[in-house]
């Protein structure tokens, strides 16, 4: 019998069924290589990678004609990718370091999700609907789906108005004055958030907004470290972002978790929160890569009480908005007092290493959950 | 360049707490109360009497005062008075914070503060107690038989504040924290000012001193390198400032200097082979968040820690 990590049809220890083979659209990068390390402890066969590139050439018909499962993991887990879809969704690669341009890179996502959908539309074993993979690039569709569904969201406002243009960066800081807050994160309302964040509040005459984002002559780039804007560079910054449509979410403090600015990523699969993860800022912004680190779970939910609860019920009906899609990462963030708040659902917030639920990674969740839901069975 | 929620004080961890929550435990933990960001300095009153209504409450060891409302548009005056009042029914009181904000709630010199005397007055069993919040913050007329530890955390203090502690009557303060800030946010504090505080005529059993978050780190360092106080300092705190090699200098050439146990410089300008040589000195130094200073019009720019 072929033990784990060999190749050919793994064995599930005692179902006397072999393990369903998985078609990945992705590969390139750490994410590739955690699935592929997934599916060898769990003794499932080694994942065949269709890259997105293939994916958009047809590629996935002939992968797909067995009725394997299929997952579509990130687009920048081969960091060259972001270039092409920009170019895709007509748009151009921006210089190394530059912010890319959103709505095009989003242009070139939603073209491939398309041919994706078109490949894989008669799958009964494709974890993930790329039309909702879609939407969830879309903060403001989002925003609105989960609003009308009753999921708590934090306000918000788009900057662009019905005719499609953006406005400028006086006009953004008056909108959000006139909406009665003293505070805003503003985002791009295409991408991830990765990037091309801004923390703004005010007072008065006194404008201050922190943000990774560096404006240069030459245009934004990214940088590791937070910039500081005061009042005119703070404006000047909005202009030079909002070129790209924005949205402005109103900053609503959060809880002090673990002795920390934190919030929480809760990871949602088949319907249910399983693994959960603390990220403690000292800062605006919790994202990982931008310093933050993790904290402790379970101190947070020793401090939260009751309000955990909350939390991944919040989670989990914030993925029931998107009913044909099996997991996303979804991002909870707890004020003060009041209900826990959706700020982010991801499509593919699902690469967390160290995290383990019932014994089981992300990844091998996702597909266990899968398969059982199934019982076990799929017709192509 | 941001600043977190106090986590404790005097050994007491301090746990976020709203009406309808048990008492946290006295032996270990203090509360915390912070009102929503849309609610204002009535409604924190209203939770910390329902706190007060608590059996038990006389247990408390401490209260950090946090969100008070819109913090930036309502000073703390009536929440200070609100505490001060409460103090029959607050015997065991040892450990206040007052402006126990993140980043998240208000930036440090946004925050309204007021004369915070009052507190001082009314807790003679206080031992801890952080000032978090520099614009308006006044101490006048500070006395405190049993006082231990006095932390004043601003992002620019002003003279007056400086002034208040130089005049206070502590006779048992151990441990002093200051954080001047930058004139940018309104520390008009120069070196020299801080003469009387070195000489070591006041604050007869300080042994722990902190002078951080300096906008002119440089220039104190040799003012504090050959101070009189340091003979009865075990701890010197001179982190989070804009200090580079011309005040490690300073300080590595002092002898009282080496003598400390503790020299905590964090966030600095240090180069790598001063640091390595502030670390071989002698007591436990801190020379970790090294910092890079940026260029800006062709100026060279250090940034305090905690400025805005």
């Amino acid at each position: 019998m072929p033990g784990p990590g060999q190749s050919g049809k793994g064995r599930r220890p005692g179902s006397g069924r072999p393990a369903p083979e998985t078609v990945v659209v992705g590969g390139g990068g750490e994410r590739a290589a955690a699935f592929a390390a997934s599916c060898a402890e769990l003794g499932w066969p080694v994942p065949t990678f269709c890259s997105w590139r293939d994916a958009f050439d047809a590629g996935l018909h002939a992968r797909v004609a067995d009725g394997p499962l299929l997952r579509i993991d990130s687009p920048s887990d081969d960091p060259a990718n972001d270039a092409w879809l920009v170019e895709l969704g007509g748009g151009s690669p921006p210089p190394t370091g530059a912010l890319l341009p959103f709505d095009a890179w989003y242009a070139g996502l939603a073209r491939v999700l398309t041919r994706i959908d078109e490949q894989s539309r008669h799958l009964r074993s494709r974890l993930q609907n790329p039309s909702e993979l879609r939407m969830m690039f879309d903060k403001e569709f989002t925003a609105q789906t989960l609003h009308n569904a009753g999921v708590p969201v934090p306000e918000s406002f788009s900057t662009t108005d019905a005719a499609g243009d953006t406005v400028d960066g006086t006009e953004l800081l008056a909108r959000a004055r006139a909406a009665g807050w003293s505070q805003a994160i503003v985002k791009p309302r295409y991408g991830s958030s990765a990037s091309g964040l801004v923390a703004l509040r005010w007072h008065g005459d006194r404008i201050i907004a922190r943000s990774t984002v560096e404006v240069t002559d030459a245009g934004c780039y990214n940088s590791r470290r937070l910039q500081t804007y005061r009042d005119g560079r703070a404006i000047r910054l909005l202009d030079a972002l909002s070129r790209q449509p924005l949205r402005l979410e109103r900053w609503i403090p959060k809880m002090s978790l673990d002795g920390a600015t934190a919030d929480f990523r809760v990871v949602v699969i088949g319907g249910r929160a399983r693994h959960v993860l603390l990220r403690c800022a000292h800062g605006p912004f919790t994202n990982l890569h931008l310093g933050a680190r993790r904290g402790n779970v379970a101190t947070a939910r020793a401090e939260l009480g009751g309000r955990y609860v909350d939390v991944l019920g919040t989670a989990e009906d914030a993925v029931a908005c998107f009913p044909d899609t099996w997991y996303a990462g979804v991002d909870v963030l707890v004020p003060r007092q009041g209900r826990a708040r959706v700020v982010e659902v991801n499509a593919f917030g699902d690469f967390h290493t160290g995290v383990r639920w019932r014994g089981l990674d992300t990844y091998q969740c996702e597909l266990r959950t899968f398969v059982a839901a199934r019982g076990n069975r799929f017709d192509a | 360049m941001t600043f977190d929620n106090v986590a404790a004080i005097d050994g007491l961890t301090i746990v976020n707490w709203s009406p309808g929550d048990p008492l946290p435990n006295p032996v270990t933990s203090i509360p915390r109360i912070s009102v929503d960001y849309d609610a204002d300095t009535d409604d924190w009153i209203t939770e910390f009497r329902a706190l007060l209504k608590l059996p038990e409450v006389e247990q408390v060891p401490g209260l950090s005062i946090g969100l008070w409302g819109q913090p930036y548009d309502t000073t703390s005056a009536p929440v200070i008075q609100a505490v001060a009042a409460a103090a029959p029914l607050l015997p065991n009181l040892r450990a206040l914070v007052l402006g126990d904000m993140s980043y998240e709630d208000c930036e440090v010199s946004w925050i309204h503060n007021s004369d915070a005397t009052a507190l001082f007055r009314a807790y003679p069993t206080l031992t801890h107690a952080v000032l978090r919040g520099g614009n308006g913050l006044r101490i006048d007329g500070l006395q405190h038989a049993g006082l231990r530890s006095l932390s004043v955390q601003t992002g620019g203090m002003d003279e007056r504040i400086l002034h208040d502690v130089l005049q206070a009557t502590l006779p048992k303060l151990e441990v002093l924290e200051l954080y001047l800030g930058t004139d940018e946010y309104g520390c008009n504090i120069e070196p020299a000012d801080l003469e009387p505080l070195l000489s070591g005529r006041v604050l007869p059993s300080l042994t722990h001193l902190g002078l951080m978050d300096y906008y002119r780190a440089d220039e104190l360092a040799p003012l504090v390198a050959n101070a009189a106080i340091l003979s009865r300092l075990s701890v010197l705190d001179l982190s989070l400032g804009t200090m580079s090699d011309a005040g490690g200098q300073a300080l590595l050439d002092s002898p009282a200097i080496a003598r400390l146990s503790r020299l905590n410089l964090a966030h600095h300008f240090f180069s790598d082979d001063m640091m390595n040589k502030l670390r071989a000195l002698g007591p436990e130094v801190d020379v970790s968040d090294q910092q890079e200073a940026e260029e800006y019009n062709g100026e060279v720019i250090r940034f305090v820690a905690i400025g805005e």
